[in-house]
């Protein structure tokens, strides 16, 4: 067990970590999140020793860090460092036989059992091939391989990686993941620095959420992973589900949040846009107009659009599918045009069930801007009513018509980056 | 290309590298090579003395009674001139290669040698300031070595303080500014030579480098030393090795890097810097053999401090006998011999890697 109080750091004046305390058990394959810079690897080394710490205190197995000597860390905590640059050619197992290096005396050689590790290693590893080769010459994924065989090589109960899989193929991810998976079922304690959320969210059994030196959130991966904590953290919206095949949530990154946004919600007032799409065909003007209050609507529950605008947390007017809008909805979208900025019609098919939206369209006098793909006549199928409603709108003062969404995005002051 | 060399030279490794073959060719090839070499060279000179004649004074001045077939003149230019040069220079050689893999290996750069970091120009200083002020005397023999390991101290108080931060030692920063105390001492060495008419011919022969007037008193100081130094850095080597996997992984493993890094850099500076002294600066040694021998036997620091022993050894044995012999009967500082051989080494040694792509 390896736990941490109330542990800081500075890096001359400025604070790296600030304040952690935290406790890591048995049986558990523990992820470290967060963007860059917000010290992680810092972490993993004041935990190891490499760096000292200003305050707090760490301890394994309930005694106190300092109290070991470098050797003694060795064999109980092990790690792998981020970057793994070798100047002199050696041979892969020379590398994996230093794992050994806190076991054996500086005045005596290695004994027959830390040979019998070193080879057992190897063999698990399935590096038995390589064991000659030198290091310098193996592919990226096979030097990983060699610096992860060798921290296992220490025996060490606790066994901390930073970031062991970035820039590697997905095998190697799955590999090595798995592999850390069976030494957490063995009994030792993995501390995994990972920058891929959907790896941690697979894998991991409790996450760790750092940013700017705190830890934002620690606990289950499903209670840590939250929509909020990944906003809150990264400034990027996300849609988390759980994955059906492995049980597991799965996060899918929205376009880049302006960090910023939030306060200017808070403090602007906003320009109102309501949006009028379905079928999934508003989604690319729903993502980039997050700066502004949307409105979205009359929309089906069933609609894509609709989940869509539901993870952007915009106003929804919707209908129950299949049936007819009812008065309230109408009352509802004709407030939200009145007040609106900018109507965009997305470049949506109609039938008798969205024709109502398009028929209040022309009562209103707000900025309008059609968004036209397609001709109309292709989308219309409500035997040419729709069209005839739809030509008479665009003649109209207050509508714009345009054919692309970077032209959209010009007319709203939108940079899509 | 570049694999082609790569698969030629694991090959080459692999066959070196098994333990047995590793004893081969260190009992047959290495000592054979190096007892040879001491012998030829003692032998060799301006008058050519036979290794029977050589045999038979060793063994009347350990004590045995032989029959005497030399004469006194013969004993005298053995016992007081060749023998002290050719040991001195066996040692010097293993004193010097063994410095150059340990420098080597703390930089984590394999094309350095322990004069780079200044040891040579400043330990030269300190000489050079001796022998003008007329201090030379002063602690008998041991006046030249104490004053040139005071002044290599100074060089590295200065560059060690300078690159030690909170965490830890920057060898790049020692590195840098290693090689701007060099100059500094360099020019100081400068002013002393163009300032003092009488001595300076005596201090530009000292600063090539030779063993002119090797006695067994400098030979005992530096077999002593290079002994002390040598058995603590066998046990030193391994930290060696770890490092090259860079200074937090390094200690995570076990090492105490710091600890290390301190011990080896004293030990070095103490090594190269009494051989500056007592012979001056003696170029390329440091960087040659460590290079050749990672060639032949691979990195692990254990056996480069073995097998370096030897080939430093051998080489200034050779260079000191060329260098003494081939202008007879004036003589060539060896420094100029071996920065000969070491200027086109070097070169190679950039070919070489230029065509296997590491520079870009």
């Amino acid at each position: 067990m390896i736990s941490c109080k109330h542990l800081k750091f500075y890096y001359k004046t400025k604070l790296i970590i600030d304040d952690i305390s935290l406790k890591f058990e048995r049986g558990c394959l523990y992820g470290i999140i967060g963007p860059n810079g917000s010290g992680k690897t810092t972490l993993l080394k004041l935990m190891i020793g490499i760096l000292k710490k200003n305050f707090g205190d760490i301890y394994v197995d309930e005694i106190n860090l300092q109290k070991f000597s470098i050797r003694d860390v060795a064999k109980r905590l092990a790690l792998v460092n981020q970057t793994n640059y070798i100047e002199f050619d050696f041979k892969v197992s020379e590398i994996i036989k230093m794992g050994r290096y806190a076991s054996i005396s500086r005045f005596s050689n290695e004994t027959r059992e830390d040979k019998k590790i070193v080879n057992d290693v190897i063999e698990q590893f399935k590096l038995t091939n390589l064991k000659n080769r030198i290091f310098n010459t193996l592919s990226g994924g096979e030097q990983q391989k060699v610096i992860i065989a060798r921290a296992i090589a220490q025996k060490a109960r606790i066994l901390m990686l930073d970031e062991p899989t970035s820039h590697l193929d997905i095998n190697y991810q799955l590999e090595f993941m798995n592999l850390f998976r069976n030494y957490v079922n063995k009994g030792v304690i993995v501390i995994v620095v990972l920058h891929d959320l959907n790896i941690a969210a697979q894998y991991c059994d409790k996450i760790i959420l750092m940013n700017h030196g705190k830890i934002v959130d620690f606990g289950e991966t499903l209670n840590v992973l939250t929509k909020q904590n990944i906003q809150k953290t990264y400034g990027i919206d996300a849609v988390i589900k759980k994955n059906i095949f492995t049980n597991s949530l799965y996060i899918t990154p929205l376009k880049i949040n302006k960090l910023v946004y939030k306060n200017i919600k808070n403090q602007k007032k906003l320009k109102k846009i309501h949006v009028i799409c379905g079928g999934g065909l508003g989604s690319e003007i729903l993502i980039n107009i997050k700066d502004y209050e949307v409105s979205v609507g009359i929309i089906s529950i069933l609609d894509d659009d609709y989940t869509l605008a539901k993870e952007l947390e915009y106003t929804i007017i919707s209908e129950s599918p299949f049936s007819s809008i009812s008065k309230k909805s109408r009352l509802e979208l004709e407030n939200k045009l009145f007040n609106a900025d900018h109507i965009i019609l997305a470049n949506i098919p109609f039938g008798n069930g969205n024709l109502p939206n398009l028929k209040i369209l022309g009562s209103i006098d707000r900025n309008i801007i059609i968004f036209e793909k397609d001709p109309i006549d292709k989308r219309d199928y409500t035997g040419g009513l729709a069209t005839k409603i739809y030509k008479k709108l665009k003649g109209k003062d207050n509508v714009r018509t345009v054919f692309s969404i970077k032209e959209l995005f010009k007319i709203l002051q939108i940079n899509q980056d | 290309m570049k694999n082609f060399n790569q698969m030629d030279m694991r090959n080459l490794m692999k066959n070196i590298e098994s333990k047995k073959s590793l004893y081969f060719l260190f009992i047959f090839l290495f000592v054979p090579l190096l007892l040879f070499s001491i012998i030829f060279a003692t032998c060799i000179g301006s008058v050519y003395i036979n290794f029977e004649k050589i045999w038979g004074i060793l063994l009347e001045n350990i004590g045995f009674n032989v029959e005497k077939i030399w004469s006194d003149g013969e004993e005298n230019i053995i016992i007081y001139l060749r023998l002290p040069r050719v040991l001195l220079a066996v040692v010097v050689g293993a004193t010097l290669a063994i410095s150059g893999v340990i420098a080597q290996g703390l930089f984590r750069n394999p094309i350095v040698d322990p004069y780079i970091i200044g040891i040579s120009s400043s330990a030269s200083f300190g000489t050079a300031l001796c022998i003008v002020l007329g201090l030379s005397g002063l602690l008998s023999i041991f006046t030249l070595p104490i004053v040139s390991f005071l002044f290599s101290c100074l060089a590295i108080i200065i560059i060690y303080n300078l690159s030690k931060t909170r965490y830890h030692l920057s060898m790049s920063v020692l590195l840098l500014s290693g090689i701007a105390i060099s100059f500094f001492f360099s020019a100081f060495t400068s002013f002393i030579l163009y300032f003092t008419e009488e001595h300076s011919h005596f201090i530009l022969i000292y600063l090539m480098g030779s063993f002119w007037g090797a006695n067994w008193a400098e030979f005992s100081i530096l077999f002593l030393l290079f002994l002390n130094g040598f058995t603590i850095l066998l046990f030193y080597s391994r930290d060696l090795n770890a490092m090259v996997l860079g200074d937090s992984t390094a200690q995570s493993i076990g090492v105490n890097v710091e600890n290390s890094k301190r011990i080896m850099l004293v030990l070095m500076t103490l090594l190269s810097s009494t051989t500056v002294a007592f012979c001056g600066s003696i170029g390329f040694v440091g960087l040659m053999i460590p290079h050749l021998m990672r060639i032949l036997i691979g990195n692990d620091n254990k056996r480069l401090l073995i097998f370096s022993t030897f080939g430093g050894s051998i080489l200034l044995v050779w260079a000191d006998l060329i260098a003494r012999t081939i202008v007879t009967p004036l003589e060539l500082p060896v420094g100029i011999l071996t920065s000969l051989l070491g200027g086109p080494f070097f070169i190679y040694l950039i070919i070489k890697k230029k065509k296997s792509g590491e520079f870009l």
